[in-house]
């Protein structure tokens, strides 16, 4: 029962905490690949993904029925409301350039050796805002379902 | 969805904590549930029906329920 040994919401900081703790160290590194190596770049990073699953795995089993109730309602109407919010956001960026002039310093540093082609950039940037857009949705639905349950004893 | 777990639980002068503690699951959870925000699944039904050494018709009632 290892998933009892810590609350739910400590899995979920272990889960998040873990890749956070990774992007932040790799802003450090001068050059992660450089320092790491391709296949080491990798390997760290598969690692990581695959131990901060495990983490959320292990949240999903600690949590109750309501718990996981409240995660898959936030799944569903975040999820899907954010999403139909990226696709209206990156509607109007296409059709007004002035509103992606802010990215360009974030887009330079992505690519500092510039080695980095405009379509992968484009795809990174896509992953990127999609899922704050998710995360931003799943927390406003989790916290809503939350809310409207939660009453004084 | 009605239930009287409020009431069996001030009889019995348990806290929420304390039920949620019998049930393993969350005080929010045993608040969610006590304030018909949320229906209990059936295993987590009959456990409380368990804990309070009641059947579940005598615990929970249709909303329509007299």
């Amino acid at each position: 029962m290892l998933h009892k040994r810590l609350s739910p919401a400590a899995w979920l900081g272990l889960a998040l905490g873990l890749p956070f703790a990774l992007a932040v160290l790799m802003t450090l590194l001068p050059s992660p690949v450089a320092t790491l190596g391709v296949a080491g770049f990798y390997a760290v990073l598969v690692v990581t993904l695959v131990v901060a699953f495990t983490f959320a795995a292990m949240h999903w089993k600690a949590l109750d029925e309501t718990g996981r109730a409240a995660h898959r309602h936030a799944w569903y109407w975040g999820g899907s409301a954010a999403l139909g919010v990226a696709v209206l956001l990156a509607a109007v960026m296409m059709r007004n350039a002035g509103l992606s002039a802010w990215l360009e310093d974030f887009v330079a540093s992505i690519n500092q050796d510039g080695r980095v082609t405009p379509i992968a950039l484009a795809f990174v940037l896509g992953v990127i805002f999609t899922s704050l857009a998710l995360m931003v949705g799943y927390i406003l639905a989790w916290l809503a379902w939350w809310g409207a349950r939660r009453n004084a004893d | 969805m009605k239930n009287r777990i409020r009431v069996l639980r001030a009889e019995r002068n348990w806290t929420q904590a304390d039920l949620a503690q019998k049930l393993d699951v969350s005080r929010n959870s045993v608040m969610a549930i006590e304030n018909g925000k949320y229906d209990p699944s059936l295993p987590l039904a009959f456990k409380i029906a368990d804990v309070f050494g009641q059947r579940i018709e005598e615990i929970f009632q249709r909303e329509d329920s007299k």
